[in-house]
């Protein structure tokens, strides 16, 4: 897809998401209703010819700067000095 | 019982040629992200921007939620696809825990599997996958007028934190250097994200927070690669877990960082190049190569890197593209017979 078809696409769709106007900056809400979701279509459609994912394996979350990263490059980083 | 099994490290995966280009493109990376700054510098202007971006988007953090889900959703059309569902949240209200207790409850028996040679492999679809997010941060451009209607300084920053932030892990004694003040006190992390899977839906689910937009982008697009990831694995789930247990480590983090980019950037590159126009193509093809036999796996991998694929490499790449391709029309259109 081209990238300026691509942008027009994906701020139709923005702008249809939030207001059903073109993009504008939106109001502050009162409170906060939780983490958006887009839930996908489950048995919506078919299966599709090239499934994804392989639900036998759970990979750990990741993340920047948890505390074991930050012994172990400490570590590395004072036996450097 | 079986020994734990031990890590595995980039300079036992990769020839020293390899570990040198990549040290090579992470220098060059240094430069363009940082500059001559000095990492003190770095890490005071990090702060600064990132305690403006946040203040910046007080009050359009929802909004900025569902913008980022459907920036991914359209620059990732495999996720509409794959049905993959998306929860997101800028701030730390979502529950994911970092260290969950999925211990394997035995060291399984690998049989005619090599542990040593799957764990290089995982190790090197996690930088795959800490690449992929990198790159995939920088999608907030494409939202650029709506940003600059909330704020025009905002682009300008969120551009500037991200080269910073991404920056930093081009270099090990800086990485040393920031840990080592972030032990001190000066906590700053950017997000974290993860992966499950919906057994009552037959659903993959990515659940992402982060502390700002670009960020929260980051860590969508680090979950959808983690999804594509799991196509490395069998279907022993001891095994994976072994294996999981041994190289999922954030400790292992900075490095898959630090090389994953440049790994990511090989393999899209033969995407980019087949001149395929369907983006779905691209994490399809990622997947196949996961699913490549080790002897098979590695070589592409380290010859992807050296830019150096054989010919037997470059049509497998083509043919499996054309492949993947063709499936995806025929699903689209339902027609059986488009062969």
């Amino acid at each position: 897809m081209q990238i300026n078809k691509l942008k027009e696409t994906i701020r139709e769709v923005i702008a249809k998401v939030l207001d059903g106007g073109p993009a504008t900056a939106p109001s502050k809400p009162s409170t906060s209703p939780g983490p958006a979701v887009a839930p996908g279509k489950p048995g919506e459609k078919p299966k599709p010819r090239r499934p994804l994912g392989n639900p036998d394996a759970k990979p750990k979350p990741k993340a920047m700067n948890e505390e074991e990263m930050v012994d172990k490059i400490v570590a590395r980083f004072k036996a450097k000095k | 019982m079986a020994k734990k099994l031990l890590e595995v490290d980039y300079e036992k995966i990769f020839s020293p040629d390899t570990m040198s280009a990549l040290k090579g493109k992470s220098g060059e990376s240094l430069r363009q992200m940082v500059g001559n700054k000095p990492l003190m510098q770095t890490m005071l202007r990090s702060k600064e921007v990132l305690d403006q971006i946040i203040a910046a988007e007080e009050g359009y953090r929802d909004e900025l939620e569902m913008v980022a889900i459907q920036m991914v959703t359209d620059a990732y059309p495999i996720v509409d696809y794959a049905n993959i569902k998306i929860i997101a949240s800028i701030g730390n209200d979502m529950d994911i825990e970092m260290n969950p207790n999925n211990e394997d409850p035995a060291t399984p028996d690998f049989g005619t599997d090599d542990p040593e040679k799957m764990k290089a492999k995982r190790r090197i679809i996690n930088g795959i996958t800490q690449g992929a997010s990198v790159r995939g941060a920088f999608g907030f451009m494409l939202f650029r007028e709506y940003l600059d209607q909330i704020n025009p300084d905002l682009v300008s920053k969120y551009n500037e934190i991200l080269k910073l932030v991404f920056g930093i892990y081009d270099d090990e004694n800086a990485i040393a250097m920031m840990l080592a003040a972030i032990s001190q006190g000066q906590k700053m992390q950017g997000g974290e994200s993860e992966m499950e899977y919906d057994d009552e839906n037959d659903q993959f689910i990515i659940k992402a927070q982060a502390l700002c937009y670009p960020m929260l982008v980051h860590e969508i697009v680090k979950g959808l690669y983690e999804i594509v990831g799991t196509e490395g694995f069998g279907s022993d789930k001891e095994k994976n877990q072994s294996i999981i247990n041994a190289v999922d480590k954030v400790s292992n983090e900075p490095e898959d960082l630090r090389y994953g980019k440049f790994i990511y950037d090989a393999i899209n590159n033969l995407y980019v190049n087949a001149g395929i126009d369907d983006p779905r193509v691209r994490e399809l093809f990622f997947a196949e190569v996961y699913k490549l036999e080790d002897d098979e796996f590695f070589p592409f991998v380290e010859n992807a890197v050296n830019d150096a694929l054989n010919n037997t490499q470059k049509l497998w790449a083509t043919n499996t593209m054309r492949d993947i391709a063709r499936d995806l029309t025929k699903d689209d259109t339902g027609l059986e017979d488009l062969d």
